[in-house]
């Protein structure tokens, strides 16, 4: 390949790769200087996509299954379990930067070209309904914690799309991924929360030692275990990763720092999960009814136990965790719905050209937060709703990843070795026989 | 401006995206998207009967 190409082959790209040319250009002169400065600023100016894609998986929705699952099951369980799914949650978002890094295209894109069009539209439909449904979750996550300062809900709702528009739409890609890390990085809130509650760490260690359930396998049990799983590895977080890593520009040079992002992506997301479960796990659990309390019960007992101080961070990051997902769910689905029906689709791209790509976001940000504020919404029904469609599509999810990162003809020397192929087919294992669980328990609840 | 910034970019890396043709479905693959369709309709049927008796 000519070393120098022409600048008449980038005007006959599509629009919205040439207009990234400046984020790349950024990281290629970066790449260009010696020094250990240089090669800090360029880990700093690559850190983006794993990162917001680990750490907007501690959603609302995240917050309150961790934190509920701490005050039924104590943290006997699940901070081994909550490695593991991290460690599953890595493997998987690493093949979304390395297919979006050869291919330059997302996910919703690669299925819709190499599968047709029946898969194409069976994966946008899921996509696009989950991640309603899942922003409903978050606008009840924002809501619920306002409250906590008096603000009415409509209020805090108003104010939440606000912030989910104008992030969007005033910001190009670099400006709103950096501005999404610092929103992002009040996630960790709950790290220090965890400190104030005084665990016992002794009991922290023999967690790793005994594993061992409180109670033993029942239905119940079986519940929470799949809401963790669920909550961990979601659908959104492929397409989203693989379609910030295009819309960044990073190009395969670029994937060992995308796996640097996003293993530090995976360490916060698992620290602030274990952190609300010891949390939770240490003031509420052995409470009377502590297996059945709901978010604000819990709210309540953290505001007796820690003080006002302790509840008002809990709230606070209650609506960091819904914004912040709020966020990265509306631009998937953006993304997903350009890369489908082809429009111009990038982040970089002003609203006034590309209002057929923004539009579908924020319209199914708008739809959610008006669901949260009908009076006697079934909200329960949605938040599990939720689960049941990410249940059936994650499989599906995994399944036409592995089988874009064995193709060959696309990704040539970057396809999946054995232990990575082992490693993905093992997770699809364990989700369709969580999954198949879960419909069995869900259709005949006496079974178990 | 522009022009060396997109030189500056064309000398390291191509940013096209790879060409997307459709796939021959066969052999394994063929026999994962059946088994992925049955998956589907077991899934769907389950939900179905635990909508319809209110477990949801």
């Amino acid at each position: 390949m000519s070393k120098h190409v022409a600048y008449t082959d980038f005007i006959d790209c599509e629009e919205d790769v040439r207009i990234r040319a400046k984020d790349q250009a950024r990281v290629v002169a970066l790449r260009e200087k010696k020094g250990w400065l240089f090669r800090l600023l360029l880990g700093l100016v690559l850190i983006g996509p794993g990162v917001l894609v680990m750490i907007a998986d501690n959603d609302a929705g995240g917050v309150i299954t961790y934190a509920q699952t701490g005050a039924a099951y104590g943290i006997g369980f699940f901070i081994p379990a909550l490695l593991l799914s991290g460690l599953i949650a890595y493997v998987v978002q690493e093949m979304t930067v390395r297919l979006g890094a050869v291919t330059h295209r997302g996910h919703a894109e690669m299925i819709w070209g190499r599968y047709g069009a029946f898969w194409g539209w069976f994966s946008l439909v899921d996509l696009v309904l989950a991640n309603i449904l899942t922003l409903i979750t978050e606008f009840i996550g924002v809501t619920l914690g306002l409250g906590v300062f008096g603000v009415p809900h409509v209020v805090s709702a108003a104010a939440a799309i606000a912030v989910d528009v104008v992030v969007l739409l005033v910001l190009r890609y670099y400006a709103w991924e950096r501005v999404s890390l610092w929103i992002a990085l009040g996630n960790l809130v709950f790290i220090p929360l965890a400190l104030m509650s005084h665990p016992h760490w002794s009991t922290v260690v023999s967690a790793f030692s005994t594993w061992r359930v409180q109670g033993g396998f029942t239905p119940a049990f079986l519940f929470i275990v799949l809401a963790n799983f669920g909550t961990t590895i979601a659908p959104w977080m492929l397409f989203f990763q693989q379609s910030a890593v295009v819309d960044k520009g990073l190009t395969v040079r670029d994937i060992r720092h995308g796996r640097v992002d996003t293993a530090i992506g995976t360490v916060a997301m698992v620290a602030v999960a274990i952190a609300l479960v010891i949390l939770t796990g240490t003031l509420v659990h052995g409470m009377r009814g502590a297996s059945n309390l709901d978010i604000q019960q819990i709210l309540s007992v953290l505001g007796q136990r820690l003080g006002p101080v302790g509840e008002d961070l809990f709230a606070l990051g209650l609506v960091e965790a819904g914004m912040i997902a709020a966020i990265a769910l509306t631009a998937s689905t953006s993304w997903a719905m350009g890369e489908a029906f082809r429009w111009p689709k990038s982040i970089n791209m002003p609203a006034r050209r590309a209002w057929r790509f923004y539009l579908p976001g924020l319209l199914s940000a708008v739809i959610a937060a008006a669901v949260v504020l009908i009076p006697h919404a079934p909200l329960g029904f949605l938040n599990l709703t939720v689960q049941v469609v990410a249940s059936i599509f994650m499989p599906a999810a995994i399944l036409f990843l592995l089988l874009l990162l064995n193709d060959a003809a696309i990704m040539g020397e970057y396809t999946n070795r054995k232990w990575q192929n082992a490693a993905a087919f093992s997770i699809v294992g364990l989700l369709v026989a969580l999954s198949g669980v879960y419909g069995l328990t869900v259709a005949m609840p006496h079974l178990l | 401006m522009k022009k060396d910034t997109l030189s500056l970019v064309a000398r390291t890396d191509r940013m096209a995206p790879v060409e997307l043709t459709k796939a021959q479905v066969k052999g394994w693959v063929r026999v994962v998207f059946w088994g992925l369709r049955v998956y589907i309709v077991v899934m769907i049927v389950l939900v179905a009967i635990g909508f319809a008796r209110g477990q949801i």
